[in-house]
């Protein structure tokens, strides 16, 4: 490793004397500040640091993100893997092109929303779909706010909705066939580790996308829900799997969100680390299960009971990895409750009513917008008292230590 | 007097809060003391794991050799530049006073050492430019005691005491160093009803005020009454630090009787900061920007009773203090008791690890000491620490497992495996990013404030937006900048911002004074103008009067004439 640090500092001063390659200098300090610790050293208090830097906190999303990760190639083939080096290497591109434009260094934020996005995405999704999609959810959910930090809404969402929209029939959340699947092509051991790719997904992709997409656990409930005649509900009724499935992965989805169980395994992780706000996920995830408990109890079908919506769909992977992306949070902690409650009941009440079958993406962004707005109703509670006590000592402060 | 003991009683409630008040009242009781040996704590602030160089427990107290020279500024942490009374080239003996003022807010400045002063010189310090002395030691340890000393001080009249004390020198030795006399300090006779003793040490590296304390105890508590006495007999708390619990039922047995309490309080820093120790201790909440003064709480530290018993007791004027020389710079840590004044690379010398870097007091809210042979340790001085100045580059250094190394999240090794001391170098481990709202910096806020949207409202100049943010409530600890994911320098621009809006006061206050003055010149000109008119009024009335007593004076003699007129027809 020494002759590769003494090769690098020695490219530094011929990068920096280039004219060409100066302006990339933000991509070569991020390589280097990647391989080597830099060799900074603090001047003024404190003198000693918190060892905990933003790459160490951004990889350890991604590190819980791995069991999901590994559940979706072993779902559906090696593809996903393939898809998520495509979301990591053009978005990558976007985000350093952007630091170069800006000669700003790069921020190690896009580490979890290149890995984020594609999770999001079914298995059977082209290529260009996701390049396109993580282009968009950098420039368009970060960069024109200013870069990382001053977002207002979570990049991988931005993206994740983009591609929803424009191309529905896509990136519908259907995925494809499982491994469960009996009639799947790499069913059983070893599932899709020994496989590049389901062989129903490319011909999903391409043609009759909708044929397949009924099995999703939440679109086999609205089926169920809002059937005509008796036939057509015994027939969703069957289509609707089990618990028990839902929590191993054993439905269809989009590749990271299938499996409840390995979600809840990354994200407690990420609390444990004290990554994650376990503020937002308690509430978000106490809240939905209430909310829609109440509503299937008072007799409305088309809200599902509350283990359905918890382990259905995106809730987990939204309240564990998505909803406590700090920057487009709440910053105070009094606002992680409110803010993960308006994520619980927008989830439930998109599910429920509205013409889409999921409601997670649109309820963190929903909530992203009043973040700000949270934070400062909490300010302005917090401080009101203290207001009258701070003009007396202004009038104090010359006397004070800052002087 | 007895009044005076009611008003305080009473004032003291209005402060406490109603949980507070009653653990007050029942204080005298059993149960009230075992109470009190339960460590205390506060909410947000950080408990600093066992960091490598730190200063091992049980290390005695060295006496230093006598420095060939003193620096002596003459201004300490809290007051007022005072005037040297010495020119170049003068002889002075150590402990006379060599620089006072006793109209300013200051305490006297003594020559620490014997000799000649070589010269007098600007030397910078954090606080600004101070004009300071050099004097070269001739060698000798004898001292000049000061004027009065007392074989029994508890029988002495408090001003006496007062007297002595603020003419040895001894100012609270804390951060702060607040004059303990009263006409020369911001301490009103009247505005200490609580003296609280801090023996807490939690800032990594800080000086152990259990060794100090151990084999002084005698001494400590002579110290202690007669502080109590200088103020009026206060309400006394000692707050020993949890690891010295030890000693708690010592000093409870010494000092029951003058109603001393003793509390412990758990080493999280920064526990031992005013702010934050007289809301452990007693409930109060100091305002923002203010000190412990405000809510009527005095705090001093160990060696602050020390030196007051030194002086009063033995006449010894404080000229020497015992420092902690903690870190990893150091080849190995030591508390060694030296003359102030003592140039820190004179003290340091031989004992540092060949790349270190040299820090006044703590690792945390200390100044570097970059540069200069002539930074001097002074009174405030707890300790030079020296930290391992770590330039290498570890290949991946950022995913290492991390058995060793120290943070608030639990993304290292070292929070899931058997304790182990922490690493501590200079090295931010990290590139500075921009914030990502985490939220690390709010969690060990002991003042509850909001760092990071302090720092976002500063860095767009939104000062007014940043006093509502309760800028002022910084205690200036350096937790906030420690956590932060992205090594923003939160307690640094915070300083900043502080400094900016006094600046900006400062400018408004002129402005203010400039238009005022305007207005009332303006007032004063309308002023004369009004009475100008009046008096000219008063003329105009003047001769009114002056024609209506023509006018009578005519109507007389017209009724004169009548009457002449008649008596004349009637004569006739």
């Amino acid at each position: 490793m020494k002759f590769l640090l003494k090769m690098i500092e020695r490219r530094r001063a011929k990068w920096e004397q280039s004219r060409l390659l100066k302006h990339w200098l933000p991509l070569f300090d991020a390589i280097d500040a990647f391989l080597f610790r830099r060799a900074e050293n603090a001047r003024r208090a404190p003198f000693v640091r918190d060892r905990v830097d933003i790459k160490r906190y951004m990889m350890m999303v991604v590190i819980a993100l791995m069991p999901a990760t590994i559940a979706a190639v072993y779902f559906w083939g090696w593809r996903c893997l393939l898809l998520i080096v495509i979301s990591y290497a053009f978005g990558g591109t976007a985000e350093v092109l952007f630091s170069v434009i800006r000669k700003e260094e790069v921020s190690e934020g896009f580490l979890v929303t290149g890995i984020l996005f594609p999770l999001t995405l079914s298995a059977a999704t082209p290529w260009w779909v996701v390049a396109l999609g993580v282009v968009f959810g950098v420039v368009i959910g970060k960069e024109i706010f200013g870069g990382t930090g001053k977002n207002f809404f979570n990049p991988a969402l931005v993206a994740r909705v983009f591609v929803y929209i424009t191309f529905p029939s896509l990136t519908a959340g259907t995925g494809a066939q499982n491994v469960w699947d009996p009639n799947a092509a790499n069913a059983g051991w070893p599932g899709g580790f020994a496989q590049w790719s389901s062989a129903a997904v490319e011909a999903d992709a391409e043609t009759e996308v909708d044929a397949a997409s009924s099995a999703t656990p939440l679109n086999a409930y609205k089926k169920w829900a809002t059937a005509q005649d008796e036939a057509t509900r015994e027939q969703a009724l069957a289509e609707r799997p089990t618990t028990m499935a839902m929590l191993l992965g054993n439905v269809r989805g989009s590749m990271g969100e299938t499996s409840a169980l390995l979600l809840v395994l990354g994200g407690v992780m990420l609390l444990v680390w004290r990554i994650a706000s376990w503020r937002i996920v308690l509430s978000t995830l106490v809240t939905a299960a209430a909310f829609s408990g109440i509503m299937h109890a008072a007799g409305l079908e088309k809200f599902a009971p509350p283990v359905t919506t918890l382990l259905s769909g995106g809730l987990m992977l939204g309240a564990f990895f998505m909803a406590t992306d700090p920057v487009s949070a709440p910053g105070t902690r009094q606002a992680h409750w409110t803010y993960g409650i308006i994520i619980g009941l927008m989830t439930v009440l998109i599910r429920g009513i509205s013409g889409f079958p999921e409601g997670v993406m649109f309820a963190i962004l929903f909530a992203n917008v009043f973040a700000s707005l949270l934070d400062y109703i909490v300010i302005q509670l917090r401080y009101r008292k203290r207001k009258a006590r701070r003009l007396l000592v202004r009038e104090n402060a010359p006397h004070g230590r800052a002087a | 007097m007895l009044e005076e003991e009611a008003v305080r009683a009473t004032r003291r409630a209005q402060r406490m809060p109603s949980s507070m008040k009653h653990a007050h009242r029942s204080n005298g009781g059993k149960q009230g003391r075992r109470m009190a040996f339960r460590a205390r704590t506060f909410p947000g602030g950080y408990a600093f794991k066992q960091l490598k160089g730190e200063i091992e427990p049980g290390l005695g107290v060295a006496e230093a050799p006598l420095p060939s020279r003193a620096i002596v500024p003459l201004k300490e942490t809290f007051g007022a530049e005072v005037p040297a009374l010495v020119s170049e080239g003068d002889t002075v003996a150590a402990g006379q006073i060599i620089g006072r003022d006793d109209e300013l807010v200051s305490t006297p400045i003594h020559a620490p050492v014997s000799g000649r002063v070589a010269r007098i010189f600007k030397l910078a310090t954090p606080d600004g430019e101070v004009t300071a002395l050099e004097i070269k030691s001739d060698g000798s340890t004898n001292w000049q005691p000061v004027e009065r000393k007392y074989s029994d001080p508890l029988t002495a009249p408090p001003e006496q005491l007062a007297e002595t004390l603020y003419l040895a020198g001894v100012t609270a030795l804390g951060k702060k160093g607040i004059p303990t006399r009263f006409n020369s300090s911001p301490v009103a006779p009247d505005s200490v009803d609580a003296l609280v003793v801090s023996a807490v040490h939690s800032e990594p590296y800080s000086l152990p005020n259990g060794a100090v304390l151990e084999p002084n105890l005698d001494v400590f508590v002579s110290g202690v009454r007669i502080l109590q006495r200088v103020f009026g007999g206060p309400r006394t708390i000692i707050s020993l630090d949890a690891r010295d619990a030890a000693l708690a039922p010592k000093l409870e047995s010494m000092l029951s009787a003058d109603g001393v309490e003793v509390a412990l309080v758990q080493p999280k820093f920064p526990a031992e900061y005013d702010e934050v120790l007289t809301e452990v201790l007693l409930g109060r909440m100091v305002p923002d920007g203010g000190t412990g003064l405000d809510v009527g709480a005095l705090v001093v530290d160990v060696q602050t009773c020390l030196a007051a018993h030194a002086a009063c007791v033995e006449g010894k004027p404080l000229i020497e203090r015992v420092v902690a020389l903690g870190g990893t710079g150091y080849k190995e840590r030591a508390l060694v008791k030296t003359r102030i004044g003592t140039p820190a690379h004179e003290l340091v010398k031989g004992r540092l690890v060949e790349q270190s870097l040299l820090v006044h007091n703590g690792a945390l809210a200390g100044q570097p000491i970059l540069n200069g042979d002539d930074w001097p340790v002074r009174r405030a001085t707890w300790g030079l620490t020296a930290l391992y100045d770590d330039t290498s580059r570890p290949f991946m250094g950022w995913m290492a497992p991390g058995f060793d190394f120290d943070s608030t999240s639990r993304v290292f090794a070292s929070s899931y495996f058997p304790p182990k001391a922490r690493r501590a170098d200079t090295n931010l481990a990290g590139e500075l990013r921009p914030c990502i709202q985490c939220g690390y910096c709010s969690e060990v806020c002991p003042r509850d404030l909001l760092p990071f949207q302090l720092d976002r409202v500063l860095s767009i100049d939104e000062l007014d937006e940043a006093e509502e943010l309760r800028l002022f409530g910084c205690i200036e600890c350096g937790l906030c900048s420690y956590v932060c994911v992205s090594k923003i320098p939160l307690m640094t621009n915070i300083i900043a911002g502080k400094r900016r809006v006094h600046e900006e006061h400062e400018a408004e206050q002129a402005e203010l004074a400039k238009k005022q003055a305007e207005e009332e010149a303006r007032q004063q000109a309308g002023e004369a103008r009004q009475q100008a008119g009046e008096a000219r009024q008063q003329a105009g009335e003047a001769r009114q009067q002056a024609g209506e007593a023509r006018q009578e004076a005519g109507e007389a003699r017209q009724a004169a004439e009548a009457a002449e007129n008649k008596q004349e027809g009637d004569a006739a």
